[in-house]
């Protein structure tokens, strides 16, 4: 009895570390989405190898993930539909048929999905489970990438062809804001605390950060030519940004809003994600059709990884238990 | 053989359904081409990262205007067509012997593409160099119905032809033929 009680103590706070490390170690997958070749692919980031490939019918543009559900959306602009992704059993589930041309998409972890449709220049509200268009609101012109609060109270739309970004009470469904930004904003990242919103300008070459109280642009720094994507580290504290041009990934820090690294990517780089943990990104090159790891310590490029043909869209999300 | 035809029509049938699926979506374009010219890259290299040479050496270009500097140059080509192209430099990295322009205007009778952007690279090669020209480009009419015209075909066949007339006039005015 004196033994045994320190013995099973000891036995179980060895199992509940074991379990956190393995839950701290496989936490996240990465899954990139493919345009011409319609997959869905599944990085392990153990290994960085593709675990698995789930295939979508159509040429599906971006996707978000809605951590409650655990399913992806992909927009499919062609036949205006939004292709449901099981992550855990990694099938596809029937398609939402909304219409129009969507692209852009965020979703509120509750069950409603944002679309943004890139001709008729509105944002959508649909229900993940149904289908069904809850609520339309009209927005600036080519509505591009949507970033949404964790809670789905805000949205986020980066309006190309109107040069600003629209801020979006999702409750009233009205525009909060509509903030001028550089020449054809397309990719934009909310950063975890959600205190600042960082725009990449293709055309101008910068970033607009806008703090998201005030709803103003604090800085504007410049990037290399034709940033594409955009990504903030889980603490805060670097923003990414993939240059088309160039074929690189500059790492500004988010205080000083200083480039303090590049790194070479594959060709025409596009979406870029960063692990929570902090230790590696990934990049879609959309040309090259490959995924460049990045180790952020050492600000490196460590490995490619060949991937179905018109990688655009990354994201980091919870791996299956 | 009657069923022979039939199952020859379905497939044909199956086929052009397929086709008709290809060519809807906003889904941006690839063009990659690629030549040796038989000259040092140094050479080749010399001639590509000069913005404005473009009218010494591709056939197409009958007119060209250049203005400002560094990399805020704009070219203004006009083509044998009639069309004109606006190109605006990004970026010129002389260790990757690298050139990234894009398109700024859009003029369907120069090209049938939108938010067009190329880069242009020099590499030693067997023989001299080998220069790579590749552009991501979307069609004309971006919309989920585009004419034969304006669609994904001919944006890609258009561009294609463009790239090769170059890289086929850079190499005979560099070679000297």
């Amino acid at each position: 009895m004196r033994v045994r009680l320190p013995v099973a103590a000891l036995l179980s706070a060895i199992a509940i570390a074991l379990r956190g490390a393995m839950a701290m170690a496989s936490s996240q997958n990465i899954y990139v989405l493919s345009q011409d070749d319609g997959i869905l692919s599944v990085i392990d980031t153990e290994a960085d190898e593709i675990a698995a490939k789930i295939a979508i019918t159509g040429k599906p543009a971006a996707f978000a993930i809605d951590a409650t559900s655990r399913k992806a959306f992909a927009t499919l602009p062609d036949t205006g539909e939004v292709a449901v992704i099981d992550l855990d059993r990694r099938t596809t589930l029937p398609s939402l048929k909304i219409g129009g041309q969507p692209f852009g998409i965020a979703a509120d972890n509750a069950g409603f999905l944002f679309v943004g449709d890139w001709s008729a220049n509105q944002i959508a509200v649909v229900n993940e489970t149904t289908g069904a268009v809850e609520g339309r609101l009209t927005v600036g012109k080519a509505p591009a990438h949507l970033a949404a609060t964790r809670d789905g109270k805000r949205l986020y739309v980066a309006d190309r062809e109107s040069d600003n970004v629209a801020v979006i009470d999702t409750k009233s469904l009205k525009i909060l804001s509509e903030i001028p930004v550089g020449r054809a904003p397309f990719a934009l990242a909310l950063s975890p605390d959600e205190k600042f919103l960082a725009v990449a300008n293709v055309q101008t070459a910068t970033l607009s950060i806008i703090n998201t109280e005030s709803l103003r642009i604090v800085s504007s720094p410049a990037t290399g030519a034709m940033p594409y994507g955009v990504a903030i580290t889980h603490d805060n504290s670097e923003i990414l940004v993939s240059e088309q041009h160039g074929g690189k990934v500059s790492i500004f820090d988010a205080h000083t809003l200083l480039p303090h690294a590049e790194i070479k990517v594959g060709r025409y780089p596009e979406g870029v994600a960063v692990l929570r943990n902090g230790r590696k990104a990934y990049v879609a090159n959309w040309f090259s059709g490959s995924i460049s790891v990045l180790d952020l310590k050492t600000n490196t490029e460590i490995k490619k990884i060949k991937c179905p043909e018109g990688p655009r869209t990354v994201l980091a999300g919870a791996a299956r238990d | 053989m009657a069923l022979r035809l039939r199952s020859l029509l379905l497939f044909a049938a199956v086929l052009s359904c397929s086709n008709a699926a290809w060519a809807h979506g906003p889904t941006p374009q690839k063009v990659d081409e690629k030549i040796t010219i038989a000259a040092p890259p140094a050479d080749v290299w010399k001639v590509v990262k000069d913005f404005g040479s473009i009218g010494s050496w591709h056939p197409w270009v009958t007119k060209i205007k250049v203005e400002g500097s560094g990399n805020e140059t704009t070219r203004t080509l006009t083509l044998k067509s009639g069309g004109t192209l606006i190109d605006s430099l990004d970026a010129i990295d002389d260790k990757a012997m690298e050139i990234d322009y894009r398109l700024q205007n859009e003029d369907f009778n120069a090209l049938p593409v939108s938010s067009y952007s190329s880069a242009i690279t020099v590499q030693p090669a067997a023989g001299g160099s080998e220069v790579e020209w590749i552009a991501r480009l979307y069609r004309f009419d971006t919309g989920n119905e585009p004419p034969d015209d304006k669609n994904d075909a001919a944006a890609v066949k258009a561009s294609t032809a463009y790239i090769k007339a170059g890289l086929e006039g850079l190499k005979a005015k560099i070679e000297g033929k």
